[in-house]
């Protein structure tokens, strides 16, 4: 492969550095802790910078960073906007999340609605959902982290993917859910000022029209706005955005950790500073072309053209970048996934009557052996990281129209919410097999929101929203 | 058994992006045509290609200096009807149009 920009001893120097740091503040916000409510859901007192900054660097992935990338020089200028249409995810859940604080105010996981609203089927149907897509999120941030350190530094694949996942884990154990937030607070301010960075030196360095000329020039299809894949891409990556966000526990646990006035604002928040993101990290990849990058790989174009644009300055600033938003959200979903294992699982079929000691005990286990599942994995280096997450779309759309209609419907029938969810999924799938990774989460979430309005209208539900705040869930 | 051998995606190309792989004697270089263009020299084992339209692309990987040996082979470059894109791109704004009418018919009745 070409020559890495960063010399390993830099790279190991920095992934040690941000390790050490990632350790100990996950100790010290993690010391005053007391008890599972306090490691799950931060004692539900989290204000509104911290949950905006939290909302916005758990949504900046390394797929943002290295995804939106791969997806403009793989769909052009569509596939570059596309991706930021995610943000429209974390807007729409702003009004979710304060009527989730309001209708759950002891709740813990997305696991908890669904069981209560649903009952059991939709509740098996949704958990197998979320933790398919969780261990697809978790693999798709490892290979990122261990692809990553390899283009820029050289340290092989799996050194710096294992180094990476350890080290998440580790102050996840350490600090639950305080530890997540904090570290993303810090996490939030280095992505967004090294993202302007790069955007400003990118820009001061090829002019964009000038970029715009090679590609009319070299590859005119990334620049046609009919393209037939990336005009399906557009709603796709929208609709797969709010499936992501409406059902993964990530941001429902922080939806039950802000504070009541602060869950709709941090949201819409979040939203909006994330938007620009995609592009500014994705516009970097059209310049390949005319600097000549040879990209080996599809998912490595983002890393090559700044460690081409910027020099070892550059290629160090994104490594900092990528750890930051590979940490914040690995952290976020080894926490969310281990609670919704830890309360829907552990709490509800294994031992009903856990004490506050053993459901502390058995998250730590559970983010411990998620940690390893997660390395396991991605051990091998099976798919690009495009494939692996749109595969996760055909699933997660078909949970939009069940989450979003009952949460605010009473008439939300249960057996056309779990319908939906099944169906949604596998029309989903297919449309990923038949016509192409870009339509799999539009196929499924119109397919299930088609069952789930037919269904609750022709059997409407009279369920009655107070039993939601009524169960004491999650007390032990 | 030939020491160059080039693979293109058995698949045709939706998007017009694909990854070209191949294998070439240890330490030596290669140069790869496209349609009889030069578009690659160098010692990598790979090249990931976009913004290709739609039809058949020709590819030939020979070794720097080497011998005549060449390996070749195609991709097939198929995307979707733009029947099919208006579609789906307008099932998707339905879909969207009627989430965001969903969630703030709801959040309007739930304030109330």
């Amino acid at each position: 492969l070409s020559d890495p920009v960063i010399s390993r001893e830099l790279g190991l120097a920095i992934l040690a550095g941000f390790s050490v740091l990632w350790l100990v503040l996950g100790w010290w916000w993690g010391r005053g802790a007391e008890g599972y409510e306090d490691r799950a859901v931060a004692g539900r007192s989290v204000g509104f910078a911290l949950g905006t900054a939290t909302a916005m660097a758990t949504w900046v992935t390394t797929n943002t960073t290295m995804t939106a990338p791969q997806f403009a020089y793989q769909l052009g200028v569509w596939g570059m906007f596309g991706y930021s249409l995610a943000a429209i995810g974390l807007i729409a859940f702003a009004p979710l999340a304060s009527r989730i604080k309001k209708l759950m105010p002891r709740g813990y996981t997305s696991g908890d609605f669904i069981r209560m609203r649903f009952g059991g089927p939709g509740w098996v149907v949704f958990l197998g959902i979320s933790f398919f897509y969780a261990l697809g999120w978790l693999v798709s941030m490892g290979m990122a982290g261990g692809i990553l350190l390899e283009s820029l530094t050289g340290i092989d694949y799996r050194v710096g993917m294992v180094t990476i996942i350890v080290v998440c884990t580790g102050y996840t154990m350490l600090g639950g859910l305080r530890a997540v937030i904090g570290t993303d607070f810090i996490q939030s301010i280095l992505i967004l000022v090294g993202l302007v960075i790069v955007g400003v030196a990118a820009f001061t360095t090829v002019s964009p029209s000038d970029v715009h000329a090679q590609l009319a020039e070299d590859r005119p299809a990334l620049l046609d706005l009919l393209a037939p894949a990336s005009i399906m891409f557009l709603f796709n990556q929208l609709l797969f955005g709010v499936g992501e966000i409406f059902h993964s526990n990530v941001w429902w646990s922080r939806a039950h950790a802000f504070r009541e006035d602060v869950g709709g604002r941090a949201f819409f928040w979040g939203g909006v500073l994330w938007l620009p993101v995609p592009v500014l990290a994705g516009s970097v990849a059209l310049a390949a072309p005319i600097l000549g990058v040879d990209v080996p790989a599809l998912d490595m174009v983002g890393p090559m053209v700044i460690g081409e644009l910027l020099g070892k300055t550059g290629a160090v600033l994104i490594l900092i970048v990528v750890i930051s938003s590979l940490a914040s959200s690995l952290d976020s979903l080894l926490a969310a996934t281990s609670d919704l294992f830890v309360e829907d699982i552990y709490r509800r079929l294994i031992r009903p009557r856990a004490s506050d000691e053993e459901l502390r005990s058995a998250s730590l286990w559970l983010i411990g052996a998620l940690g390893l599942l997660t390395i396991g994995l991605c051990w091998q280096r099976l798919a690009t990281l495009g494939e692996v997450l749109n595969l996760t779309g055909a699933f997660v759309a078909s949970t939009i129209w069940p989450i979003a209609a009952g949460l605010y419907y009473r008439a939300t029938n249960a057996r056309a919410a779990t319908a939906a969810m099944v169906a949604g999924s596998a029309a989903g799938l297919a449309a990923y097999f038949t016509i192409g990774f870009f339509t799999a989460a539009l196929v499924s979430a119109a397919v299930s929101m088609v069952i789930t309005a037919v269904g609750s209208w022709a059997a409407p539900a009279r369920f009655d929203f107070t039993r939601l705040a009524g169960e004491e869930v999650g007390s032990g | 058994m030939s020491d160059l051998d080039l693979q293109c995606p058995e698949e045709p190309s939706a998007t017009g992006a694909y990854q070209l792989s191949w294998d070439a004697p240890p330490g030596a270089g290669v140069v790869l045509s496209e349609e009889g263009d030069e578009i690659y020299r160098g010692d990598d084992a790979s090249l990931a290609l976009s913004g290709r339209r739609e039809g058949v692309y020709a590819y030939e990987l020979e070794v720097v200096g080497g011998q005549e040996e060449t390996s070749s082979c195609a991709v097939e470059v198929a995307p979707p009807s733009l029947g099919t894109a208006a579609l789906l791109f307008s099932t998707g704004a339905l879909v969207f149009g009627a989430t965001v009418a969903l969630i703030t018919v709801g959040h309007r009745k739930s304030q109330a």
